[in-house]
């Protein structure tokens, strides 16, 4: 196994009375993006916070790359891209003013800017109005800025807070894209959310993280195993269908099975692994298979299970 | 040290960009050094030049003993000196601006005085110079005070069986009462020009310099603080690209104001050495000033507003509108804690003709401003926005 870009060990946050964040405790490998899933106040900003340095923890540690970052720690900051949940963009600057200013804090100059400048724009499609006023953008644009800002410096972990808030569906969309394409480039990237579609679409593995505690962690399979809940499988079929329900009860990996006018209900363990199976008993028995559809119980039902309350609330 | 001038330099182009500063900096404030000086100073400016009308429609030995005074006064350049015929001539000769004011000897008025039984002098002036009015006045009432010194002496010498012509000539023979000599600047005064243009700059430097530091609370409400606190950067060129940039500005504004305003208006600022530790110590002052008020304003248009309320009560109450004395009272001793008495003090030590070392002392006091206030933004700002 690699070592992590990033491992936080047990950080604690108090502000006053709030205890925000408890021992939180997590690792993201090279490559991986590893969601924090919680409803609002659940203390992700917190922990993102005291992960890019910006906060001190009460207690524990954050190391990226095998160093120790903390408010005051300068190294370790240059391999951590934070894209915050507010927009952190200079509106009265450009686009590349805003990018050549930022690039400059982490001691880029010269052509080497200027090539990350035109990458980053590139990347998240700002190419074309890369020298209009930041505050000339739609909302979207700016969010995208927003990340631009956080890839400039070619960072080893990318932390993104929330980056689709308030974001129309077309530049989110893009912006999901852009962080598939950035983890399979190798990039780690730590991701906040409170929406469990972004979170199931491009986490590898998520913590489910409430009252400032992260409730359990995995990924999408494991943490559906944690709480019993199983996948279904829903065939449509026509002609005759004699005999193959039991064949499929009596299946490996499959649970039950029930059959109404030509329409299966099967209850899985793992929809992916069973499949070929079950196709092959629909072929045994010379069954035409119309439609198929695998549901998989989200994250939604997983914390729903964890915390008794729904992400939104 | 570079990530500090790199964030100044962003600062300074978002301050030059938005034109907020060149307004505030240099434009309202030579603005209304010109306006200040051209409504109070032109007519007044440096030694006063005064006319005066008299009319004598008594011609008696008395009344020529007050032509006398007056005719001296011409000569020795203190005023200049017009004869009216009657007091519509002397009018007419106020109304269009010829003479200031007029004194008005009237018919039997030394037969009066010799008498003992009253007459009175009159004095013709204009509702928009009372300075010559009052002058006049003065004049006149310092010759009766002395006519009627003499009638005591001649009462007194009377009553004691005296000789009374003894005692009058003697009364007579006494130094001249009435003496206008040295109607001028004392010699620790800035001419009217200098003094507004001083005035409003030091008055605009605390709204220029406030640019800089209130930055540090729109980086936290814009975000920005954020990536530049997760940038590989010390929180301590935040802090100070801030107050490099408020500097800067200040620095700009004032060295502007004074080269455009001596060069356009004739101001007369002294010795550019001790001007330009005057400047520095008052930069200083209002950068820590303003800083302070920011440390402990939440939001940047909260800051602002409590840095205008600020800034126009430190210059009210540093004499920084008008040039009048401020006395030795309550006042004064109030005035003394704002740095704009002192760089005003400065600039007046300077035009006495002293050299540098007359402008120590404030440039002291306004070091000490800047530092002890500096000093606590400083502690604010670390245990707050930085923390």
């Amino acid at each position: 196994m690699t070592s992590p870009v990033l491992a936080v060990e047990a950080i604690s946050k108090t502000f006053g009375e709030i205890q925000a964040v408890r021992g939180v405790s997590f690792e993201i490998q090279p490559g991986e993006t590893y969601g924090l899933l919680g409803p609002n106040g659940a203390g992700k900003t917190t922990s993102i916070n005291i992960v890019a340095g910006l906060l001190e923890p009460d207690a524990g540690s954050v190391r990226v790359l095998g160093e120790s970052l903390t408010t005051r720690t300068i190294e370790p900051k240059r391999s951590v891209g934070l894209v915050p949940q507010e927009l952190a963009i200079y509106p009265d600057l450009t686009a590349r003013e805003n990018l050549r200013f930022f690039g400059r804090l982490y001691d880029l100059a010269g052509v080497k800017l200027s090539t990350r400048i035109d990458h980053v724009l590139d990347v998240v499609g700002l190419s074309d109005r890369a020298d209009d006023a930041a505050k000339e953008y739609s909302g979207g644009m700016k969010r995208r800025l927003n990340i631009a800002i956080g890839l400039l410096h070619e960072p080893r972990l990318l932390i993104l807070d929330e980056p689709t808030v308030g974001v129309d569906p077309q530049s989110r969309n893009a912006i999901l894209e852009s962080v598939e394409e950035l983890s399979s480039e190798g990039l780690a990237v730590l991701y906040t959310t409170h929406y469990m579609e972004e979170a199931e679409r491009l986490c590898d593995r998520v913590g489910i993280i409430d009252d400032g505690e992260i409730k359990a962690e995995g990924d999408r399979r494991g943490l559906v195993a944690l709480i019993g809940e199983k996948d279904r499988i829903v065939v449509e079929t026509v002609g005759a269908t004699d005999g193959v329900t039991e064949l499929l009860t009596a299946m490996a990996g499959v649970s039950g099975a029930t059959a109404v006018d030509g329409r299966f209900d099967l209850l899985v363990d793992d929809a992916a692994s069973v499949l070929p199976a079950v196709f092959g008993s629909f072929s045994e028995h010379q069954v035409t298979v119309t439609s198929l559809q695998v549901i998989e119980p989200d994250l939604e039902a997983v914390f729903l299970h964890l915390t008794g309350k729904a992400l939104r609330d | 040290m570079r990530a500090m001038m790199l964030i100044a330099g962003k600062d300074l182009r978002l301050r030059i960009r938005d034109r907020s500063a060149l307004m505030v900096g240099l434009v309202v404030p030579f603005t209304l050094a010109v306006i200040f000086s051209l409504i109070l100073g032109n007519a007044e400016e440096g030694p006063i030049e005064l006319s005066f009308g008299v009319v004598d429609a008594d011609r008696s030995s008395v009344s020529g003993e007050l032509m006398e005074v007056l005719v001296s006064l011409e000569t020795e350049g203190i005023f200049d000196l017009e004869t009216a015929g009657d007091p519509d001539a002397a009018q007419a000769l106020i109304d269009e601006g010829t003479i200031g004011a007029a004194i008005v000897i009237p018919a039997g008025f030394g037969e009066a005085v010799e008498s003992g039984s009253g007459t009175r002098l009159t004095v013709l002036g204009h509702p928009d110079r009372p300075t010559s009015s009052t002058i006049a006045t003065s004049i006149a009432e310092t010759f009766a005070a002395n006519i009627e010194g003499v009638r005591l002496a001649a009462v007194t010498a009377a009553q004691i069986g005296a000789d009374v012509g003894a005692a009058v000539a003697e009364a007579q023979s006494a130094p001249p009462s009435v003496s206008l000599a040295g109607i001028e600047a004392a010699n620790r005064q800035l001419d009217l020009t200098t003094f507004f243009v001083a005035g409003m700059a030091v008055f605009f430097l605390f709204f220029t310099v406030q640019f800089g530091v209130t930055s540090l609370l729109e980086e936290q409400r814009e975000g920005t603080m954020s990536r530049l606190l997760a940038a590989p950067i010390s929180r301590g060129a935040i802090v100070g690209a801030k107050a490099v940039v408020s500097f800067a500005l200040g620095l700009v504004s004032m060295g502007v104001l004074i080269g455009v305003s001596t060069v356009l208006l004739g101001a007369e600022w002294g010795n550019p050495l001790g001007v330009a530790l005057l400047v520095v110590g008052g930069v200083v002052s209002a950068v820590g000033i303003m800083a302070v008020v920011a440390a402990f304003a939440r939001t940047p248009e909260g800051a602002g507003n409590l840095q205008a309320v600020i800034a126009v009560g430190l210059g009210m109450l540093g004499g920084v509108f008008f040039p009048a004395p401020l006395g030795d009272g309550v006042l004064a001793g109030l005035a003394m804690l704002t740095p704009h008495r002192w760089f005003m003090t400065g600039l007046a030590d300077l035009a006495g003709g002293g050299g540098v070392t007359v402008v120590f002392p404030s440039v002291v006091a306004l070091l000490g401003f800047g530092l002890v206030t500096g000093g606590l933004a400083a502690f604010r700002i670390r245990r707050t926005v930085m923390a």
